[in-house]
């Protein structure tokens, strides 16, 4: 192939690298104001009232828009499609707070300094109401009256199959923890929103994952015409699942209808950390059957999700745990319960991967205690379990198509040195009092796009130039990742031209097609498909254009090297120029396709990850020596762009296994600093090698399956899993810091001495 | 806000005279910008003494080394006298967050912030520094353990401005080391400074200074005495950490993560040992 | 204040406040919005720009630090309308996604080699340390530091 399996820059790598690349913070616009937030200091109570005075005649400023004078229409950030039955609990400006964070008030003003300095002239008079700060508290009934419909949802119930408890059986009970984590997009939370007073129209320019999401519900709340809202995406600097809920649209809306000008609203770090969204924290109860040779007989899994102070996605996000339990080993019997259990805190919603992480983190575990009470190799028992090509999402009952799982953990097993890593480790550890390695392995599987759970389709449109090149129109919301670049190189190989002969913009609800946004890893693998689809009808269309023009008959001619001409006659065909021209002058239209995709596929793709670490168990450090990620990924579009995606979500994973936690103080208050939220930086990223089994297989374009989300299921997993193996310990709680490690050592320590 | 901005030396009283209580030194910035731009801190006015001439040199004097007090961390890191005579200071400037903080912060900031992890204030107080100070009324020197009162207090007045600070001769060997949350770009959980001095493979002198693990740097003065006239082995420092672990549980309150720094406490020590080859690093390893 | 500085090999003169912050002098009052702010508190390396060769965070200078100076930003690195060196190459070995994080990467990138011209891995690593990148795991910007380094530097 000409380019796909190559490696490109990102579109808009040279504009980035001069600085020149402009997101939504960098816009400027003419009579353009700023907005600055006022946000609950308390966790829980009533805003009894709110002294704007002294704010409105600081220099400046131009007005507030807060929760006594904007609609108290209710609203669900999650809704992204039209007609979502979502539970509606959240307002623009809540005159309710439920947490430390909560919007109370926009400033509005010339600069953002004023607009920042005004909001600490508003006095607030609050009504404290008790609080609580986690799902234990909230279920004793402290904050029942946080909503009309109490704090406690259930999140929906899964049984398949039947529980047969034979004798022999193995019966594992393993509890998991996972704490909050953010995003930490580099680019905070930005947004603009402009009203034209006469044209009655809003206009919003934001980083996200769906713009059509985002004008059904500011249409919905704003009660304006869809076709007076436009929603622009920008430039993002990253999403991880940050982008897709809706925060700052709302804000900038209502401030902008109030003032009829462009208002700017840009979340600084803290802000972005505490009042946009993060993953929840959950709490996992299993039990797991195995027969005494590693075969799985049952999962019965109950999860209790913290959902923080306003409901967002996290009914469905909690079910969704349930439904990726499906997809990467068979077993005969399931039962899965969750609730989303509402609290004082940072409210929950997506993250990268949308719940299969945490799913892995819990039944990934599980296979290794069961794998270490029966005397088995890690890798062995996912083996024995793993489903194989041909097998069908025993829930779904969507056929999981290539799925190279079990290919994935041999030849990871091979390239990881697993057998003789592992000798090496027990010499190690058997001579090393204070350091301990270990290593751990685990499988994530992840979908590739919504069906059939959700609609999903796709729309791609294309024309040809003048000059003979081609404009394609379709709706992607590039995060940052590539898939502008992904999708001009699927139709530059399918159309058979030159890569800079084609062109793409990103989504802008006034020209670009209806579309369900960029999520679930959809966008390769069902948008790509719709752009070979369109480029091959392109083709035809070519022919049938020249065909009119020459009178040469459609099915003699070939579309080849940008010309098209006669099989009989090579020499004499049509430039795709001279095709543009004509079609224009003699036919008097433009040569213009339009494709519709349904995808009625949904295959799995997989990833094995193999860790090696090593713990200082008098600091309770650990260092990542060694790892490697194995994907299925079918074919890979742009190679390196996919390496270092999957190397990047290593990094992501493995801060979460180790680092990274959102704390909460006993008042309420969130840390939002990364000065307390600690990444992995370039100093300790260990190497991560990345390998790709690309036997294409799929509906996908040239046999193409997702990398962006599967490829940090199972990280997270692997690392606890090489802690765990390290130290001979069962912890399934994360992050696992020093504090968490040390905490547990000394405890056992305590034990051994009391023995 | 106003700001005073002395050029040269001799600017400076006169722009001390005008500062008032609520008036701020600017240093390096790394600490008190954040405070200022998030409105945690609020000031009248800025004084900036970074464009003095003196305040950036370090000299050889008669009485020891003096460092002015806006030399950068990694001008500290990269002295070469430094280096050779006080390595703990070139290991605690190296240690501090990542380089742009380091070619920004200073000498004199890190002592002005007087905070309990402060990176440099264990190896100050292990080098018995001498902070220069000048005041509206002149220059004084303070022993540094007179200037650090509590978090972010010092003994001095809020227009005496710190100049420089003065290293005396020392003899010992010593070296730092500092534990934090990660490698890299941490804050000090546990920092120590120490010195020694051997005659026969006996310590005849040994110093220990604890950063994070107090209002102010902490002298472990048992442990010290513990290691006098001994050959260093691991079982000695064992011991020291025991000493030191049995401080932090007695005096360090429980959420400024007490439980993690008494078991952490004897790495902490291994590692510094071993740092001044003291003891091998088989025996750090344990 | 009056301050002068030189700002990407130019001389400039301007009124502003002493406590302004570098970051939004740059961004807000010239306008050169290629310096990201990312954190506001030094963690996340974003904002990195180059004083007299140092690479330093914009949102911890004010301008009373800033007299005399000489600051060059990402917007300072164009040779007669093209990319230089580091920002083709950062380009090249798709080092760069998301981009947020790359001028800054790229100013202390560019920080090292002006004072190391020749840097082993380590020191790479330790020289991008404060400054984040949360799409990739770093390899392709490392690599691409050491082959700036290579072909001759920045």
């Amino acid at each position: 192939m000409r380019y796909v399996g190559k490696s490109y820059p990102i579109h808009d790598a040279e504009q980035k690298a001069s600085g020149r690349a402009v997101y939504a913070g960098d816009m400027e616009q003419k009579e353009m104001l700023y907005g600055a937030v006022l946000f609950s200091e308390i966790p829980h109570g009533i805003v009894k009232a709110l002294d704007c005075r002294r704010a409105l005649d600081y220099p400046g400023v131009v007005d507030i828009a807060h929760c006594f004078n904007t609609t108290k229409k209710e609203y669900n950030r999650y809704q992204s499609q039209f007609g979502q039955k979502l539970v509606k609990t959240e307002r623009v400006f809540n005159e309710h707070v439920r947490f430390v964070g909560d919007r109370i008030a926009c400033v509005i003003a010339e600069t953002e300094e004023a607009a920042r300095e005004a909001l600490r002239l508003i006095d607030v008079e609050y009504e404290r109401l008790p609080y609580s700060l986690n799902v234990w508290e909230s279920l004793k009934g402290t904050i029942d009256g946080i909503h009309p419909e109490g704090a406690v949802f259930e999140a929906g119930e899964i049984l398949y199959g039947e529980k047969r408890e034979e004798p022999g059986l193995l019966k594992l009970k393993t509890v998991t923890e996972l704490s909050r984590i953010n995003h930490v997009c580099m680019e905070t939370h930005a947004c603009i929103a402009d009203y034209d007073i006469y044209k009655k129209e809003l206009t919003i320019y934001s980083p996200n994952q769906t713009v059509y999401g985002i004008r059904t519900l500011i249409g919905d709340l704003f009660e304006l015409d869809y076709s007076r809202v436009r929603v622009i995406k920008t430039t993002m600097g990253g999403s991880f699942g940050a982008k897709q809920e809706w925060v700052l649209e709302p804000v900038a809306a209502a401030a902008a209808i109030r003032v009829g000008r462009p208002v700017k609203l840009v979340y600084n770090r803290a802000e972005t950390m505490i009042s946009s969204y993060g993953r929840s924290p959950m709490h996992f109860e299993t039990e797991c059957l195995f027969a005494a040779d590693g075969a799985l007989k049952g999962v019965d899994c109950e999860l209790i999700l913290d959902a923080g102070a306003y409901l967002g996605n996290s009914i469905n996000y909690a079910r969704t745990v349930g439904y990726k339990l499906s997809r990467g080993y068979r077993y005969p019997y399931y039962h899965f319960h969750a609730r989303a259990v509402l609290s004082n805190t940072i409210v929950g919603g997506a993250f990268r991967g949308w719940t299969s992480p945490e799913a892995a983190i819990m039944l990934e575990h599980s296979f290794n205690m069961a794998a270490r009470k029966l005397r088995m190799d890690p890798i062995d028992i996912r083996l024995k379990n793993v489903m194989h090509p041909g097998d069908s999402d025993f829930l779904t009952e969507v056929p999981i198509g290539n799925f190279r799982a079990a290919e994935a953990l041999m030849q990871g097993r091979e390239h990881f040195r697993w057998e003789e890593r592992k000798e090496e480790i027990r010499l190690f550890n058997r001579k090393n009092k204070r350091f301990r390695r270990g290593l751990g392995v685990s499988l994530g599987a992840h979908v590739n796009g919504f069906y059939p759970s959700k609609t999903d389709y796709a729309r791609v449109d294309m024309r040809l130039t003048e000059t003979g090149s081609v404009e394609m129109n379709l709706t992607i919301h590039d995060h940052g990742c590539g898939t502008v670049t992904a999708l001009q190189m699927i139709a530059a190989e399918a159309l058979g031209i030159a890569m800079e002969k084609v062109s793409l913009g990103e989504g802008d609800t006034r020209y670009t097609p209806l579309d369900v946004g960029c999520f679930s890893s959809r966008t390769t693998y069902v948008q790509g498909k719709a752009a070979v689809l369109c480029a091959e009808a392109f083709r035809e269309k070519l022919k049938e254009h020249v065909a009119l023009l020459t009178g040469w008959p459609e099915e003699e001619l070939l579309v080849e090297g940008e010309r098209v001409f006669p099989r009989s006659a090579p020499e004499q065909g049509y430039s795709w120029s001279r095709v543009a021209e004509e079609s224009q002058q003699i036919l008097k239209k433009e040569l213009f396709v339009s494709k519709e995709y349904i995808p009625d596929t949904n295959p799995g793709v997989a990833g094995a990850h193999f860790a090696m670490v090593e713990v200082d168990r008098y600091t309770g450090m650990t260092k990542l020596l060694h790892y490697l990620a194995v994907h299925d990924i079918g074919q890979a579009i742009n190679r390196e762009i996919c390496i270092a995606q999957t190397q990047g979500a290593v990094l992501m994973g493995a801060g979460a296994a180790l680092l990274e936690e959102v704390k909460t103080r006993p008042d309420g208050s969130p840390m939002g600093s990364l000065k307390d939220y600690h990444l992995i930086n370039s100093f300790e990223a260990p190497d991560v090698r990345v390998e790709f089994i690309e036997d294409g297989g799929t509906e996908g374009p040239y046999g193409a399956k997702s990398i962006g989300e599967v490829a940090h299921t199972p990280v997270t997993a692997a690392v606890v899993a090489a802690v765990n193996d390290a130290l001979g310990s069962e912890m399934n709680r994360i992050p696992l810091t020093p504090d968490v490690i040390c905490a547990y050592l000394s405890e056992r320590e305590k034990g051994k001495k009391g023995e | 806000m106003q700001s005073f901005i002395p050029k040269t030396w001799e600017e400076i009283p006169d722009c001390l005279r005008q500062m008032t209580e609520k008036s701020k030194f600017l240093g390096g910035g790394t600490d008190l910008i954040i405070k200022l731009h998030s409105g945690q801190l609020k000031s009248d006015a800025l004084c900036y003494l970074g464009y003095v001439r003196e305040l950036r040199e370090i000299r050889e004097q008669e009485e020891g080394l003096s460092i002015g007090a806006y030399l950068s961390m990694t001008e500290l890191e990269r002295d070469p006298g430094i280096k050779a005579r006080y390595p703990a200071l070139m290991q605690a400037a190296a240690d501090v967050g990542s380089v742009q903080i380091r070619n920004n912060g200073t000498i004199g900031g890190n002592i002005g912030n007087a905070s309990p992890a402060g990176d440099l204030l264990p190896v100050l107080c292990l080098y018995e520094a001498k902070v220069e100070t000048m005041g509206p009324g002149g220059l004084r020197r303070l022993p540094i353990e007179e200037v650090l009162l509590s978090p972010g207090r010092m003994s001095l007045s809020y227009n005496e401005a710190i100049v420089r600070i003065l290293l005396p001769p020392c003899t010992m060997e010593t070296a730092f080391l500092k534990l934090g949350s990660r490698k890299k770009l941490t804050i000090s959980r546990i920092g120590i400074a120490l010195g020694a001095e051997r005659e026969d493979g006996r310590i005849r002198k040994l110093r220990l200074y604890i950063g994070a693990v107090s209002i102010k740097p902490l002298r472990l003065k048992a442990a010290e005495e513990l290691a006098i006239g001994k050959r260093i082995g691991e079982s000695e420092v064992l011991a020291m950490a025991e000493i030191l672990s049995d401080y932090i549980r007695e005096h360090v309150p429980e959420e400024f993560d007490r439980d993690y720094k008494v078991w952490a406490a004897r790495g902490a020590m291994l590692d510094i040992f071993s740092r001044l080859k003291l003891i091998s690093a088989e025996e750090s390893e344990g | 204040m009056e301050l002068s500085f030189i700002l990407n090999g130019k001389p400039k003169r301007l009124d502003t406040e002493p406590e302004r912050r570098l970051i939004d002098l740059l961004r807000k009052d010239l306008h050169l919005s290629g310096t990201k702010e990312g954190c506001g508190e030094g963690e996340c390396g974003a904002c990195t720009v180059i004083i007299d060769g140092k690479a330093v965070h914009s949102c911890l200078v004010l301008a009373c630090q800033l007299e005399g100076r000489e600051v060059l930003t990402i917007e300072g690195l164009e040779e007669a309308g093209e990319l230089s060196r580091i920002q083709r190459i950062f380009v090249e070995e798709t080092a760069i996604q998301c981009g947020y994080c790359t001028p800054g990467m790229i100013m202390s990138a560019k920080a090292l080699l002006m004072q190391n011209p020749h840097p082993t891995e380590e020191e790479i690593r330790n020289a991008l340390a404060g400054n984040i990148c949360r799409c990739s795991g770093y390899t392709q910007i490392i690599r691409a530091v050491s082959r700036t380094a290579a072909e001759g530097g920045q």
